[in-house]
């Protein structure tokens, strides 16, 4: 930008602050008359600031209570500091996710994780079996008093093995979750954690403090400041487990975020497909065929631009 | 225009052979959760497809970092202001109950103005939203903030020239 636009720009605030300032009398608004037809880009720069102040989405922000709209933009560091700083800031920012150390994909002892497209099974030095969906990341510590699996990101099948002197802990960052010996799911994302039961019953403790036993069958939600949901489990939680997926009058949206975990690529899902129910049980390990399924049981269409480039549009 | 059009799908379709899998790892060395990197990785494509001058780009991973730092610094940012807005919110409960959708819109909307006066100190942005969402004058916003008019209208003119740049380089 010229120093002679960045000039211009500057009057133009200048004069755009007293002409709202609700005291310009007419002599302001001649002489804004005379600098804003001395030079054409006068003209323009003015027009162009009155637009982008009319860019404010005023109608919306003025119903709520001005208070969470301050605190909402001063909430954090601003874009040139997260920029001139690099992605340090940010991985501060994305917080909550990691202890201590981040940047994750290091490899720490115990880690075991799993890429998209693949799903992993490992048996721990007690017996205990842990699945990892795809996409997901755990680390494993044995400890003379406890056995521990901290969920970095996704989903985790856990049987656990009998042991009462040691109890087995899975840990997120919302709460962990105590049992003996039991199966069930957890799973995480950056929100809440879930926790579905399959056998027996485990306690959840939040990070609040907040405790809750949870019987076999039964399904809970919960975050750091305490749990969110208690309902039964649909009972289809552990069909990735055997490379299916069973929804049941979902959103298709929420059926392609499980596809996506196991097709490299993209697959794009425009808003109005994204919005269709769908109900049935696909195929994760054959993405390409479950496409095709659905392409032929709903009123979708589905587009490869590339092998890796995937469109699903509403057909119309 | 066709053949521009194969041109296109046939140079991100090599780039994306070529740079998905670093760019993944790129990021993934920026975020915690590998699906994070794979999704953030994956919208950076889908914003190249809508690059105009493409075919003048000389250093792919450069420009694919660059989008990728953005996607990376939005989605940080509008956690942020989410969670700042239901934190203030909560002590408002009583007056305000947006459903699902009112809220979509309001996060929408925050995140827009917010973009708007990124980099302003928070008594300019104060400045400028009670002007522009409360009518106020410079007068009663002075003695809202505790200081002089003339400090006032030097915030309105920060912000207008804010305003203008962000608008000028999005």
């Amino acid at each position: 930008m010229s120093n002679l636009h960045r000039q211009i720009i500057d009057e133009a605030a200048q004069w755009m602050a007293i002409l709202q300032s609700g005291r310009a009398g007419d002599e302001d608004l001649q002489a804004f008359e005379v600098w804003r037809d001395s030079n054409p880009e006068h003209a323009q720069v003015i027009a162009r600031m009155s637009g982008a102040v009319a860019l404010v989405p005023i109608e919306t922000l003025r119903k709520l209570p001005r208070s969470a709209v301050l605190a909402s933009v001063n909430s954090a560091s601003n874009r040139r500091e997260f920029l001139g700083k690099g992605l340090s800031v940010l991985a501060l920012g994305a917080v909550a996710l990691s202890i201590g150390q981040w940047g994750g994909l290091v490899s720490l002892p115990g880690e075991l994780q799993t890429r998209t497209g693949a799903r992993g099974k490992w048996t721990l030095a007690d017996g205990s079996v842990l699945t990892l969906n795809a996409q997901s990341r755990v680390v494993v510590k044995m400890e003379s008093r406890q056995r521990s699996v901290t969920l970095k990101c996704g989903e985790l099948l856990v049987d656990v093995a009998r042991d009462p002197e040691r109890p087995f802990v899975v840990k997120t960052t919302h709460g962990q979750i105590r049992a003996l010996g039991t199966q069930f799911i957890v799973q995480y994302s950056d929100e809440h954690t879930r926790l579905v039961m399959l056998h027996s019953k485990t306690q959840i403790i939040t990070v609040s403090g907040q405790g809750l036993v949870l019987e076999a069958g039964q399904a809970a939600t919960f975050d750091g400041n305490g749990v969110l949901k208690v309902g039964t489990a649909l009972g289809s939680e552990n069909a990735w487990a055997d490379g299916l997926v069973e929804v049941r009058d979902l959103p298709l949206g929420s059926l392609v975020n499980e596809l996506r975990k196991y097709r490299r690529g993209i697959i794009r899902l425009s808003a109005e497909a994204a919005a269709l129910r769908v109900t049935g049980v696909y195929y994760l390990d054959d993405i390409d065929r479950t496409l095709h399924l659905l392409e032929r049981s709903m009123p979708v269409s589905v587009v490869y631009h590339t092998a890796y480039w995937v469109s699903i549009d509403r057909r119309t | 225009m066709e053949c521009e059009q194969r041109l296109r799908s046939r140079l991100i379709d090599r780039w994306f052979r070529d740079e998905y899998r670093w760019l993944r790892g790129w990021v993934g060395r920026k975020v915690d959760c590998t699906h994070n990197a794979e999704d953030i990785a994956s919208e950076t494509f889908v914003q190249v497809l809508n690059f105009r001058d493409i075919f003048a780009v000389q250093a792919p991973r450069a420009l694919l970092s660059t989008i990728a730092r953005r996607i990376m610094f939005e989605g940080w940012r509008r956690r942020n202001l989410e969670r700042a807005y239901r934190e203030n919110l909560a002590d408002h409960a009583d007056a305000f109950h947006p459903s699902p959708e009112e809220q979509l819109v309001v996060i929408e909307a925050l995140v827009a103005v917010d973009r708007l006066l990124d980099g302003l100190s928070s008594n300019a942005k104060a400045a400028f939203l009670h002007h522009q969402l409360d009518g106020m004058t410079y007068q009663q916003i002075a003695g809202k903030l505790g200081v002089s008019v003339s400090r006032v209208q030097q915030y309105m003119v920060q912000a207008f020239k804010r305003v203008y740049l962000a608008m000028e380089q999005p």
